[in-house]
């Protein structure tokens, strides 16, 4: 069976010297709930955004649902409004209402017309509302977004998300600036959506114990190379070291 | 001559400290010379320019006499005339609102082009930044004479004025502000699938209504003050009257246009810091 996503010699360099990703092959299937693990800096978060194409990958192909990723805008669009993404400062319009926020999730799928008019039909508003219920906050649906806490927020962008009907989320170090009882909280969402409703998840973090506990597969980067990638299980001390401190293998790989 | 005071202070560290101290001694004696040598450059700046425009405070001391007789005749304001100022009064307002209108819808594109972060292309950002530095560059009053010229005397000609010299200003503060808004959002979008406009109408306009709005308010204030001059090149508004009664020596006259002015000053003052609060 085909997979989700693959990502084929991925290598993106802002310059000579700086490889952020020095050839990345990975395959994710449907309904995976994947933890991409790693120390800052060793192009988690690019590899993330080489998918859905915020930053043009320098070489290498991202192939999605069996197409490759072209650059044009119209094909992209179209791409990108199935993949939907959650970001570590959350990305929200601060100073739009909760159920807009949600609603702008589905942008890709609108006339560019009825969105600058700020018209949303009656099923978008449905749609949103079930989402934000998803994440316990349909009751907030109309307090400004800059009122709700950080893991609101954060339960807000995981809504928006959804709201696209995505066949994956990216998710960029969803939990970095929440203390880690809001952080267990949004990540049990983030499961909870993959379980229920098998959208796949792939998820950047930097912390070992959150990719233990909510992982299913893991995959570690390290200087812009995967060094492991196996089941959450499997992650031992030795791993761990080269995961974060970049062992002999990794610089043996390029 | 500056170059000698860090040499000295440098010899005199240097004497009796430990090693590193040294350094931060000359970079400290470094400092003082950079001072002392911008206060000489501003200096000489100052009396270039007193010289150039010829300052003779000796010459405004003894005219100020002439200056306080001046000012007596202008007592009192000849509130008669008043009711003969209502009519420019309000035309000067209706200038000022029809010229920041008009610069409001023209330097909004222009704006969004004038902004690096949303320009679609390097072309336009530059052709924008032009028109708008041009619109800023020259005064309204220029622009009065030019459209004078164009559409004959009256109004019309100083609304258009304040409205390409508005455009200039607002396109700046358009831009400047585009350009502070927080990226997440437009990122957060994008990755969404939106295309410009939508990014645009949903991520950066939430972001600067506010700003929007207050530099509107803005601009219409400065141009209540600049439409009461718009009439002394036969633009419309009360200015005409001003400039005929100063020249028809009815000092009354002008200081009660001056009343006048600063009344519709004030009240678009109180007005606009109202809706400011308000809005944002």
């Amino acid at each position: 069976m085909a997979h989700l996503l693959e990502l084929r010699r991925l290598r993106k360099s802002y310059g000579p010297g700086t490889e952020a990703l020095c050839g990345v092959d990975l395959a994710v299937d449907r309904g995976e709930f994947l933890v991409i693990l790693g120390p800052s800096g060793a192009g988690k978060s690019t590899l993330m955004r080489c998918i859905n194409r915020l930053v043009v990958p320098s070489a290498g192909d991202v192939v999605f649902q069996g197409q490759p990723l072209e650059d044009d805008g119209h094909s992209l669009r179209a791409a990108r409004r199935h993949i939907g993404m959650i970001f570590q400062s959350f990305n929200l319009v601060k100073r739009l209402s909760v159920l807009t926020n949600v609603l702008a999730g589905r942008i890709g799928y609108k006339s560019t017309l009825s969105v600058l008019c700020y018209y949303f039909t009656r099923e978008e508003r449905g749609l949103a509302m079930d989402c934000l219920a998803r994440v316990d906050l349909a009751h907030k649906a109309h307090q400004r977004a800059d009122r709700l806490s950080g893991g609101e927020q954060q339960r807000v962008g995981i809504a928006r998300a959804l709201a696209q009907e995505p066949q994956l989320i990216l998710a960029d170090e969803p939990v970095a600036s929440l203390d880690p009882k809001i952080a267990r909280n949004v990540l049990g969402y983030l499961k909870r959506i993959n379980r229920e409703e098998g959208i796949t998840v792939l998820c950047n973090l930097h912390q070992v114990d959150y990719a233990r506990e909510f992982g299913d597969r893991v995959v570690g980067l390290s200087r812009g190379h995967i060094v492991f990638d196996g089941r959450a299980c499997d992650l031992t001390s030795s791993v761990l070291a080269e995961i974060y401190h970049g062992g002999p293998a990794t610089a043996e790989e390029v | 001559m500056a170059d000698r005071l860090p040499l000295r202070k440098s010899e005199i560290a240097g004497q009796g400290s430990v090693a590193g101290l040294p350094v931060e001694e000359v970079s400290k004696a470094g400092a003082w010379a950079r001072s002392l040598a911008i206060a000489l450059f501003a200096l000489v700046v100052l009396g270039w320019s007193a010289e150039g425009v010829d300052l003779r405070p000796g010459e405004f001391l003894a005219g100020i006499p002439s200056i306080l007789r001046y000012i007596s005749h202008m007592f009192p304001p000849n509130f008669a005339y008043g009711r003969d100022l209502a009519r420019p009064a309000i035309e000067t307002i209706q200038i000022a609102i029809w010229g920041t209108l008009l610069a409001v819808l023209t330097s909004l594109p222009l704006g969004i082009l004038a902004a690096i972060n949303v320009t679609p292309h390097a072309a336009f950002y530059h052709t924008a930044r032009l028109v708008l530095n041009t619109c800023r560059g020259v005064s309204e009053l220029v622009f009065a004479l030019i459209f004078v010229a164009a559409v004959g005397l009256g109004p019309f000609p100083g609304v258009l004025a304040l409205a390409v010299h508005n455009t200039g200003m607002l396109g700046k503060f358009y831009a400047e502000a585009i350009e502070a808004v927080d990226p997440g959002p437009i990122e957060a979008l994008q990755a969404a699938g939106a295309n410009l406009l939508q990014t645009i109408a949903l991520a950066i306009v939430p972001q600067v209504l506010p700003n929007f709005v207050a530099f509107n308010l803005y601009r219409f204030e400065v141009s209540i003050r600049s439409a009461t001059v718009l009439g002394l090149v036969g633009a419309g508004g009360i200015g005409f009257h001003l400039i005929s009664s100063i020249r028809l020596f009815q000092y009354q006259d002008t200081s009660m246009i001056l009343v006048v002015v600063l009344l519709l000053v004030w009240v678009t003052d109180i007005a606009s810091s109202w809706l400011r609060q308000r809005i944002i």
